[in-house]
């Protein structure tokens, strides 16, 4: 019995104290190392305004759109953007309710600011915006059908525990070049595809 | 990490296609002169607009003589043809007066062949001190409410409305049948050209005595290339001042609208309808 109680005292606690050598770090899950940077795709819709003179003629309209870009580094990104909306004109005029289709695209910047699944970001471009019709110059607002733009916004970004999707809110404020005193702001959700 | 070829091509391929809708359903709309009427006008107020086309390419030419070879009628192949140049108008009526009243709107205007002008005819039908009779290419139905002081009414004079009148116009102009049984004026004017009895279109090539039935018929549909109208001329007939406002919207389907520098500017000239005198 004396012996029993002797070896348990010497080996016991002995065998448990040797086993811990360091404070074990925190585990992070999902690891953002693990999600794939560089190549991606994104694939968006939601909504776009004009605001200014151009808002008093075109109404509120839907927009899809699309972006090819890079990720420099896990905090830069540099891209492509297309981006489609079709508007109604509205107002006490004669064309009113006549179709209006709107395509832009930009070159754009974007700074992200990451934290696990989620992250921030903000980004700014400049480019063209073409009208596919005549009907902003038919009412005295712009010289031709394509002009600049350039402005910018920023969003936020949800990773998938996939290592390749992730969705995300943006919104956005550009200002029509060549329209008379005219802008437009987007708001989209969007799906991204890095490769 | 390795992207495949199919995924880049799906990329351009929705970029590509993006942009290529830029060019479809992609009309042209060009702002009338606005016009006012004072009321009881005599001469009706009116306001007109003449689309502006480029000449025809040699190759252009070629291919239109090409055309009137094939379609076996002797008459020139327009430049400017119905299929090809979609018309509509957008107005906007506002009674300037502080009583309630009710406008007629008018479309007249002219083709690359043809000009028909409502007040001519009108003044032409006109008989002693009768009030003058009107006959547009295009009568528009005037609302069903009167429009109260400083109401405003807006309506579309559409691409089928204007197709019709087109069709009137050019059988007025280049297939006049002055025939008691179907005359083409003013039997086109009062009566759709695409049914029955077919009034007055009687020398029109689509159109031809059918051998069984012995009456007018559609033989051969789609025969005649009908021009479209390049200068469209409104009318307002109203008993209280009104003001119109109008656009043009134009569906130019093979760019024959004048915007190059480098071409120059089509130039028919047309010939008025002159309306038989009244007996």
């Amino acid at each position: 019995m004396a012996a029993a109680l002797a070896t348990s005292w010497i080996f016991g606690g002995a065998t448990a104290r040797a086993q811990v050598t360091s404070e074990p770090s925190a585990v992070v899950f999902p690891d953002p190392e693990k999600f794939a940077h560089g190549l991606y795709t994104e694939g968006e819709f939601g909504g776009l305004k004009f605001l200014g003179r151009a808002g008093d003629e075109l109404g509120l309209g839907f927009a899809v759109g699309a972006r090819i870009g890079y990720d420099l580094t896990r905090f830069i990104s540099v891209g492509v953007h297309v981006m489609g909306s079709t508007h109604q004109s509205q107002g006490d005029t004669p064309i009113a309710g006549q179709l209006l289709q709107m395509y832009q695209g930009t070159l754009e910047a974007k700074l992200t600011l990451r934290w696990v699944q989620w992250s921030l970001f903000a980004e700014g471009g400049f480019g063209a915006a073409r009208m596919s019709t005549n009907l902003l110059y038919a009412r005295g607002l712009a010289r031709y059908r394509t002009g600049l733009t350039t402005g910018g916004g920023g969003g936020l970004d949800y990773h998938f525990l996939s290592r390749h999707f992730s969705v995300g809110l943006r919104g956005a404020y550009y200002v029509l070049g060549d329209v008379t005193a005219s802008q437009n702001v987007t708001t989209t959700i969007y799906l991204r595809y890095t490769f | 990490m390795r992207v495949g070829p199919g995924r880049f091509a799906l990329v351009a391929l929705a970029g590509t296609t993006a942009l290529a809708c830029s060019g479809l359903n992609a009309p042209l709309y060009f702002q009338g002169p606005t016009f006012e009427a004072a009321g009881g006008d005599d001469p009706l107020a009116t306001s007109g607009l003449t689309l502006r086309f480029r000449n025809p390419t040699d190759l252009e030419r070629m291919q239109l003589d090409d055309m009137r070879n094939a379609k076996g009628y002797d008459a020139d192949i327009p430049w400017v043809p119905r299929d090809r140049v979609h018309v509509e108008v957008s107005y906007k009526i506002t009674n300037l007066s502080d009583q309630y009243a009710s406008f007629t709107l008018m479309v007249d205007g002219a083709s690359e062949f043809a000009k028909y002008d409502t007040q001519m005819v009108a003044t032409a039908l006109q008989a002693g001190n009768d009030d003058p009779t009107f006959l547009p290419l295009i009568p528009i139905v005037p609302p069903k409410d009167m429009l109260p002081p400083g109401g405003t009414f807006s309506g579309i004079v559409r691409e089928d409305d204007f197709a019709e009148g087109e069709m009137d116009l050019d059988a007025l102009g280049r297939w006049d049948d002055a025939s008691m049984t179907s005359p083409t004026f003013a039997g086109v004017l009062l009566n759709l050209s695409n049914v029955k009895p077919y009034t007055g279109m009687g020398l029109v090539p689509d159109y031809g005595i059918d051998p069984t039935t012995q009456q007018l018929a559609r033989l051969h549909p789609g025969l005649l290339v009908v021009p479209a109208m390049i200068e469209i001329d409104l009318r307002l007939k109203t008993d209280v001042p009104m003001r119109c406002e109008y656009y043009v919207r134009v569906r130019d389907d093979d760019d024959r609208l004048l915007h190059n520098d480098g071409d120059t500017l089509f130039s028919p000239t047309p010939t008025l309808f002159q309306a038989p005198a009244a007996m």
